[in-house]
């Protein structure tokens, strides 16, 4: 499990009130989906950092599998545990072939070849690019680039995964094909933090955290913030189109859940 | 301004094993006043049409013509037609605000007072007091502000047809809404294009639409057209915006639908009606 208990942060040299995360407390539990909702300087990406020891508290504590992140000793077994998936896929592709790029991590750590090859062949077949092993990175399309940095991530193993902003530079159908990978790793058993702006990739969540200024200003079901428009606007956040015609076919009297973030959904409604 | 590309065709590496086709046959044309959607998937070449639009690629084939004279040397466009980048706040790189809004301008050999003041009212523009921004550091700024700061760069060098690259990635509802604003005020006085995956941002807004498909030219017209018949999304690789989709489904599912639209508002009163209309049919029965 990943824990933050009471988590601040304050970047160094910042104004000491100039506080990036004030007294967070929540968990990610092997197999569950937290979402990480919040405007553009809201602190999302910080907590991202900081679940992964990246980043380490100024004040709390922050614990994946009871080990502490602040435990230089003990960095490693944190960075290995814990998966972290950026914004743009082109700042975490090093090699100049698709294989050679997922094998990198593995690689790095003397994974012997013969298991080397298992976890490249799985880590792709995993995120759907199984056949493109001999491709250069550059000749996929920005969704297969960034499911390319998911399976990097995978091929080291990791109990959890943090995304950041995955899908934020992809098309729509890249974007589709990534939360598709990433419900996968959940269907798995591998718990994911998943910091997104996209209302529509929260919805399908177990948990969702809306931070405001740094502070957790709801934790919960989707249900209990999808369906209030007015609270989410208050938040910064704003249903996408399809959200809204949910809610204005509700109003028209026509019963579509208030999690129903999709075509599909909400027409099985009609 | 008008600004026109006719014809266009560009080949990356040409002449090379490398080379790969980017655009054949392609036109654009942009007229003070107006906004132009370019829409097309990753990899169909909307770049590359923006990019020779701006004066930074030459074409090799086709011309690019401004008031209908045709641009011998693509840097004469440079300052006359601006395109602001995708993340464009990652180019920032001044000691101040100001001093990087100006740098376009005086780059241009607008003279430092003449620069100054461009920047100053591009700031404005943006909806940035310069006052109290432009002696910040821009590496100080929230990712919004930093955004409008990059997009300031470009108005103070006086565009007068203004292109963007995915203006909303990355960006959170008040930064959108923030770029909406500047795309909207900036058309009254510029012409505009944007190339842009956010078709739900921007299509209900646009006065014409066109549609790149591996390299070539798959629609040109109104958005009108598109939204009656989401099928072209599909035909050039996209996908249908997710409020059509359904309004789409909701046809196959038997719900008498007559027409679409993009609004989300519109488009919940036209199904409801359509759903009330077959449940009073089927009533009569």
């Amino acid at each position: 499990m990943i824990v933050f208990d009471h988590v601040s942060y304050v970047y160094p040299g910042a104004d000491e009130n100039a506080v990036a995360l004030d007294g967070v407390t929540f968990s990610v539990r092997p197999g569950e989906h937290v979402a990480v909702l919040g405007a553009n300087g809201s602190g999302k990406s910080t907590l991202a950092r900081l679940a992964n020891g990246l980043l380490t508290p100024s004040a709390g504590r922050v614990t994946v599998d009871g080990i502490d992140t602040g435990d230089l000793a003990r960095a490693w077994d944190v960075r290995s545990s814990v998966g972290m998936v950026f914004q743009d896929p082109d700042n975490q592709i090093v090699a100049t072939t698709v294989e050679e790029d997922v094998a990198f991590g593995p690689e790095n750590l003397g994974v012997p070849a013969p298991e080397l090859r298992t976890r490249v062949d799985e880590a792709l077949a995993a995120v759907g690019l199984a056949g493109l092993e001999a491709r250069e990175p550059h000749q996929l399309s920005g969704g297969q680039r960034q499911r390319l940095a998911i399976a990097g991530a995978l091929a080291l193993l990791p109990a959890y995964l943090v995304l950041d902003e995955p899908t934020s530079m992809l098309d729509p159908q890249g974007r589709l094909d990534v939360l598709e990978a990433v419900s996968r790793q959940i269907d798995a058993g591998r718990g994911v933090l998943h910091v997104t702006h996209h209302l529509a990739d929260a919805s399908v969540a177990d948990r969702v955290i809306v931070l405001t200024a740094g502070r957790i200003a709801f934790s919960g079901h989707p249900r209990g913030i999808l369906g209030d428009e007015a609270a989410l606007t208050s938040l910064g956040l704003s249903l996408p189109p399809i959200g809204r015609f949910a809610a204005e076919l509700r109003s028209l009297g026509v019963p579509v859940p208030l999690e129903a973030m999709d075509a599909e959904s909400v027409v099985a409604a009609l | 301004m008008r600004l026109a590309l006719r014809d266009i065709g560009y080949t990356y590496a040409q002449g090379t094993s490398f080379a790969v086709r980017a655009l054949s046959g392609v036109g654009l044309e942009v007229d003070r006043g107006e906004l132009v959607l370019v829409l097309g998937a990753t990899g169909s070449g909307k770049s590359t049409l923006l990019r020779i639009a701006a004066g930074l690629l030459s074409p090799a084939e086709g011309t690019v013509m401004l008031n209908g004279s045709p641009v011998s040397r693509p840097p004469e466009i440079i300052g006359r037609v601006g395109l602001v980048f995708q993340s464009p706040q990652t180019q920032l790189f001044a000691e101040t605000v100001e001093e990087d809004v100006a740098f376009g301008p005086r780059n241009l050999g607008r003279g430092h007072d003449a620069a100054l003041e461009a920047a100053r009212e591009a700031l404005e523009r943006v909806g940035l007091d310069w006052r109290t921004f432009g002696p910040r550091s821009p590496f100080a700024l929230s990712g919004g502000e930093a955004h409008r700061v990059a997009i300031a760069g470009v108005l103070a060098m006086r565009p007068e047809i203004v292109l963007f690259d995915e203006p909303t990635t990355g960006l959170d509802v008040s930064g959108r809404r923030a770029v909406r604003v500047i795309v909207e005020e900036l058309r009254e006085r510029a012409g505009v294009a944007i190339v842009t995956h956010d078709v739900e941002e921007f299509l209900g807004v646009a006065d014409r639409v066109i549609v790149l498909s591996e390299g070539v030219l798959a629609y040109s017209g109104g958005a009108g057209a598109l939204i009656d018949e989401p099928a072209r999304f599909q035909a050039a690789g996209l996908r249908v915006p997710e409020v059509l989709r359904a309004q789409v489904m909701a046809r196959e599912a038997g719900v008498p639908m007559t027409c679409f639209s993009l609004d989300p508002h519109a488009a919940a009163a036209l199904v409801a009606g359509a759903r009330e209309r077959k449940g009073k049919r089927e009533r009569k029965r």
